[in-house]
């Protein structure tokens, strides 16, 4: 056996190792899509906040990170989020009906829609980042949204 | 996609709906409670005096709607006091027994009863100076006389004052929830049995010792005839001190 051959067979070996162990390594970013349900319309837009960051949730106004998205109501499947660290993250959503990019209140109750990943109950007050946040970790993820409406 | 921007759902946004929802939650456990409190005690006096309530219909029809309206004002409180309690943390109400000593549990209880009493004695002596009596609880002793329907019977000025007692004490007296729960049995199933026509307890415990410092039917019966006197919630304490105990009713129609 030659130097090359060793070479091809050491290569080959250290392929197989890795299938073994697993098919993509954990440190790799990995993409994210997102579907949203249970939109009451088309009209206006799906305002996205995607956070790492607990302080940062639901309000991701003041996120360094950024991770922002805005779409359009009615193409609400299969949105694409970006390719992501891996990490815990969290989704918070607004269906921006009148576009105005803010979510509306009356009274104190948002009279748009809101949505969070996992869905969790909101049962006294916004949920916290614990409750919906979701892994990005050696695979593509999805996530699915169904919006909640109070008004 | 278009530009980014701020994506900002405020978390106090989602407060006023869970205010509401433990608001109406709480007002429907409160209605519930009473339904199957009263209609439990209802239930068993039809089958102890079974003609006890004949002819009084139309009163407990009227007694039914305005307990019923009382829900609404003690579940209010109620509820807007346990979204507190979970979301941030208010009240003094505890879930580790083992936050205070044992011997606590029980005398957080008495120590609810005893002020609820004396708040309860008080506010039910001035409402039934005459002005205020017409406004406020001239409903209440529009049962005549109280069956067990008329536990919550209220006028929705009454019904405010017995309505912020419980929420305001678990700001200050602290009380481990099954404690807390206790009080509210206590309390719910006297403010029934006080008011169904007949006594319930043996004669060795309404005539003895005990007799002597508790309110059972025999002694709330009492006020409701006699109107100036007997105006204890569950202790007989004030009313001995002040002078305004008549001793022990009588129940004609059994």
């Amino acid at each position: 056996m030659n130097t090359r051959q060793m070479t091809a067979r050491f290569a080959a070996g250290l392929g197989l190792a890795a299938t073994l162990i697993g098919a993509a390594p954990v440190d790799q970013p990995q993409p994210l899509t997102l579907s949203v349900g249970g939109l009451r319309s088309q009209r206006g837009f799906l305002q996205i906040c995607l956070t790492r960051l607990p302080d940062h949730f639901p309000d991701c106004s003041d996120d360094p990170d950024k991770r922002h998205f805005s779409v359009n109501a009615g193409a609400s499947n299969a949105i694409n989020l970006g390719t992501l660290p891996p990490g815990d993250y969290a989704i918070a959503i607004i269906h921006d009906e009148n576009g105005n990019k803010k979510l509306d209140t009356m009274l104190g109750i948002p009279r748009e829609g809101v949505g969070f990943s996992r869905n969790p109950p909101i049962r006294f007050g916004a949920p916290s980042f614990r409750s919906a946040e979701f892994p990005v970790a050696g695979g593509a993820v999805q996530q699915a949204i169904r919006m909640k409406y109070f008004l | 996609m278009r530009t980014p921007l701020i994506p900002a759902i405020p978390r106090a946004a989602m407060d006023v709906p869970a205010i509401l929802f433990s608001a109406i939650a709480m007002t429907l456990i409160v209605g519930g409670r009473y339904l199957l409190a009263s209609g439990g005690f209802a239930l068993a006096t039809r089958i102890r005096h079974p003609s006890l309530y004949t002819g009084l219909k139309p009163q407990i029809r009227k007694e039914i709607g305005w307990s019923l309206l009382s829900a609404a004002i003690y579940g209010i409180p109620a509820g807007i006091v346990a979204w507190g309690w979970q979301a941030h943390g208010w009240t003094r109400i505890y879930t580790d027994i083992h936050a205070f000593p044992l011997w606590y549990a029980p005398v957080s209880v008495l120590l609810f009863l005893f002020a609820h009493d004396t708040w309860f004695y008080w506010t039910h002596r001035w409402m039934h100076r005459p002005r205020l009596f017409r406004v406020a609880h001239a409903v209440h002793h529009a049962s005549r006389p109280p069956t067990a329907w008329a536990a919550m019977s209220f006028h929705p000025w009454e019904a405010l004052t017995g309505a912020i007692v419980i929420p305001a004490l678990v700001f200050l007296i602290p009380i481990h929830v099954a404690a807390l729960g206790m009080v509210l049995t206590i309390m719910t199933v006297m403010g029934v049995g006080n008011h169904m026509g007949w006594e319930m307890f043996p004669r060795w415990l309404v005539r003895g010792p005990a007799g002597a410092m508790l309110i059972t039917a025999s002694h709330h019966q009492r006020h409701h005839q006699a109107y100036n006197c007997n105006y204890g919630l569950y202790f007989r304490l004030w009313d001995r001190l002040c002078g305004t105990d008549q001793g022990l009713g009588t129940f004609d129609r059994t």
